[in-house]
């Protein structure tokens, strides 16, 4: 044997344990041989299962125990519970927030003017980009779908302006793949870019219902901060502001962990506290990208954020 | 010390770092307005210039605020988008605005800026046919604007604006510049413009744009060297050099949005565009020194203090840092829920939290004496004692006779009076030292030698000499006693 194996096993033979214990000691990370290893790793993951059942038992048994003076039930961690404090997040007591957010680019629809937004996709685009367009025409009330054709975005603007469109709405594709979504609210308003992705058309959607033309009710969820806020009030503006409920058809907008879900339902109450949903239309995924003060203009716009790959290494640190 | 911070839509606050806290926020909220500019008033105005600020915005307005007190003084209008704001001599103001028409305003009174006025005749004619008569009338109007006029009707139509237009710091001249409008500088008196930049050229031979939004003019180079934000890159231009820069660097693939440069000694420029990025150059030579990390909206707003390395940069997203300018650390992190436009250091340095406890203390304490020494007549209280000067000098002068019969009290006066001096005049290194100093409870000759040390820095400009003057000092204060002992004796 070489020299340097006998030293290593020198090292490894300490009188404290005995080779019996040593064998217990080894971890999994120094069995070289996979079978073997998968085995011991195997036995470890069944002990803590058995383990963490019976302190789950044994907790449980003291608390029926204690009855009404049990300790409060632990809650699980989540990385929403363990969200990192954020000194922008909108508190709804503050007068100096409430007067600024009443008075912002979206004030006007929030005091009754009708949403008229022009829906286009990106230069050339594939079947894909075009069906979801004509379907978020039956979407937003009051839209249309435009062909591209070879304008560009800032000419575009130009003609939403002259007609008086309150937003404009921009499908970007690849390589046939939708995959970004431009929102820019017309006068000057911001414009924000998304990412979007897990996009499921109806016919992919199993058991999907068709979409009927009442305009829906809106739920716009979670959005804490004074970007999120943003960002809220500019889809709500999208939207109708006179649901027809008897139509009972819901848009959902649910952040959650700086993505926004969106989807679309029928809902019927069952009874007084709960309600069937029936999934129509698409359903996607979307993440800011950007949001730009001004309307879109990429060479000269002044940037009210942006996405830096340095906000992806704080798991529990979140924007919206 | 306070900073004022420049809100978008026309609040505005002043924070104070050191407290933590706000101090003021005065204006009112406008969605409107779009906040293009900021500047200090006129320095002769006093010592709290620092309370009389302007503000130019977007839709023409410019307003002149009192921050102390929270009041609207003046509002004037110019029509066009506000791009600079200056004040020239004692009362007077430049208005730039983005049609390239300069505005220069002249004041009676610039606490309240009444517009002067002239006396103009004003000529009548009175009666018919042959009894016409003309009338001279002497009316007090207020003085017009002085108008000039940077950009001709052809280059209007060319859609060129001035974007930035900074007043040198002897205010001879001015030095302009904006989208496809190079570098000019412009001679104040003679209102021509003396030079300006050439426009540059890249390895395709292709005109590089040019949009340029922010100037500054480097310090001790006698009005030569000119720092300026232009589209993507920063360009130090040398007026008696060359008509092209000579520097060009650039940091970032987005827009420059604002410049910065460091105090008179140092050598960074500090650039930030319109995505957040603020990095930091050397100024000899171009090199990137670090970039100060944390904005994430665009940075308008840069602003180095004149004495202490620091920088505050205000932007989109709400938040004002400061930042330590050699280390790039972020100092402080404050939110102010409005969009951030502008920030101004305050000039003045900061007092230590310790220090102003303890000035508090000695105050309190003084204060108390001060009770106590009003029922003895015999001796006068003087705050100000020329004893310093005494305890130097080994001459037995008997002029500051008057000062003498304090002293055989205690020798606690000494300190309190000393000490008040110092606050005054004293650097805050030797402050540091009275407080250790003070705080050790030493022997209170030591505290009295420490400050007379202090005095003698400022001669002698050399550390190894305080222990030589330790031991003088000691002495000549033992003379300075006995003297003043005799003296009592003899009256």
């Amino acid at each position: 044997m070489s020299a340097r194996l006998l030293r290593m096993k020198k090292d490894v033979d300490t009188d404290d344990y005995s080779p019996s214990e040593y064998k217990l000691r080894r971890s999994p990370n120094d069995i070289k041989c996979k079978s073997k290893r998968m085995e011991l790793v195997g036995k470890l993951m069944a002990a803590k299962k058995i383990a963490r059942e019976q302190s789950r038992k044994l907790r449980k048994k003291e608390r029926d125990n204690l009855g009404d003076q049990a300790p409060p039930k632990q809650v699980p961690r989540t990385i929403e519970s363990m969200r990192r404090a954020d000194e922008t997040v909108v508190d709804k007591d503050d007068g100096e927030f409430d007067e600024e957010i009443n008075n912002d680019e979206f004030a006007s629809y929030f005091n009754g003017k009708p949403p008229k937004t022009c829906i286009t996709t990106n230069q050339q685009s594939g079947h894909e980009a075009k069906n979801l367009a004509r379907m978020f025409s039956k979407i937003f009330p009051n839209s249309g779908y435009f062909n591209r054709r070879t304008y560009n975005l800032k000419e575009i603007i130009e003609f939403c302006n002259n007609r008086e469109y309150t937003d404009l709405v921009v499908i970007n594709e690849t390589k046939g793949k939708v995959d970004e979504l431009i929102i820019s609210h017309l006068p000057n308003g911001p414009t924000a870019t998304f990412r979007l992705t897990s996009l499921e058309f109806p016919h992919e959607i199993a058991g999907s219902g068709k979409i009927t033309s009442h305009t829906p009710e809106l739920i716009v969820n979670n959005f804490t901060t004074r970007l999120g806020h943003t960002i809220g009030r500019m889809f709500a503006s999208l939207f109708p502001q006179q649901p027809e409920f008897h139509g009972r058809r819901v848009v959902t907008l649910h952040n959650q962990r700086d993505f926004i879900f969106f989807r679309q339902h029928r809902y019927a109450f069952e009874s007084l506290s709960k309600a069937n949903l029936h999934e129509l239309g698409p359903r996607f995924t979307l993440k800011l990208l950007s949001l730009q003060h001004g309307t879109f203009n990429t060479s000269s716009g002044e940037y009210i954020h942006i996405h830096k790959h340095d906000m992806d290494v704080d798991r529990k640190k979140f924007v919206l | 010390m306070n900073i004022t911070v420049g809100c978008l839509s026309g609040l505005n606050k002043v924070y104070n770092i050191h407290r933590g806290a706000p101090v003021s926020m005065f204006g009112s909220l406008d969605v409107n307005l779009d906040l293009q500019v900021m500047s200090y008033g006129w320095k002769n105005l006093g010592d709290d210039y620092e309370d009389y600020l302007f503000f130019g915005y977007t839709n023409g307005l410019v307003k002149y605020y009192n921050s102390k007190e929270k009041s609207l003084i003046r509002e004037f209008n110019f029509g066009s988008n506000i791009r600079s704001i200056e004040p020239l001599g004692e009362n007077r103001l430049l208005v730039t605005c983005i049609d390239g028409s300069i505005h220069i305003k002249e004041f009676e009174d610039i606490h309240t800026l009444e517009p002067k006025m002239t006396i103009n005749k004003v000529i009548t004619t009175v009666g018919q046919g042959k009894k016409m008569k003309q009338v001279i009338t002497q009316v007090k109007e207020p003085k017009d604007d002085e108008v000039y006029h940077l950009l001709n009707d052809n280059e209007l139509e060319r859609e060129l604006s001035v974007n930035a237009l900074t007043l040198s710091p002897d205010q001879t001249v001015v030095a302009f510049g904006g989208k496809t409008l190079n570098l000019t500088v412009r001679d104040m008196e003679k209102q021509t413009n003396t030079w300006s930049a050439k426009f540059q050229h890249d390895f395709l031979n292709l005109q590089e744009p040019v949009n340029v939004s922010a100037i500054k003019f480097l310090h001790n180079t006698n009005q030569q060297h000119i720092l300026i934000g232009s589209d993507k890159k920063l360009k130090i231009y040398d007026t008696k050099a060359k008509r092209h820069p000579i520097m060009d660097l650039s940091f970032s693939k987005y827009q420059v949005k604002a410049v910065a440069v460091s105090q008179k000694n140092e050598n960074i420029i500090i650039g930030s565009d319109v995505v957040g990025n603020v990095s930091a150059h050397d100024k000899r030579t171009g090199r990137q020194l670090g970039t100060y990390k944390g904005n994430t909206g665009s940075v308008r707003g840069l602003d180095i203090h004149p004495t202490l390395p620091l920088l505050a940069t205000v932007g989109f997203d709400r938040f004002l840092r400061i930042f330590d300018v050699g280390s790039r650390k972020c100092l402080h992190k404050i939110f102010l829920k409005q969009k951030l436009s502008n920030v101004l250091f305050s000039r003045e340095e900061p007092v230590d939290k310790d220090e102003q406890d303890d000035n508090e203390i000695w105050q309190t304490m003084e204060n108390n004496k001060n009770s106590v020494d009003q029922d003895d007549d015999q001796y006068e209280y003087q705050p100000e004692i020329t004893v310093k000067e005494e305890i130097n000098s080994d001459d037995d002068e008997q002029d500051s006779s008057d000062n003498d019969i304090n002293d055989d009290n205690e020798n606690e006066d000494f300190e309190f009076n000393l000490k008040d001096e110092d606050d005054s005049d004293a650097d805050s290194e030797d402050k540091k030292e009275l407080k250790t100093k003070l705080k050790s409870k030493d022997n209170k000759k030591r505290v009295l030698v420490q400050q007379q040390v202090s005095k003698q820095k400022e001669q002698p400009p050399q550390k190894k000499k305080q222990t030589e003057t330790n031991n003088n000092t000691n002495n000549s204060k033992k003379k300075m006693l006995l003297n003043f002992k005799s003296q009592l004796k003899k009256k």
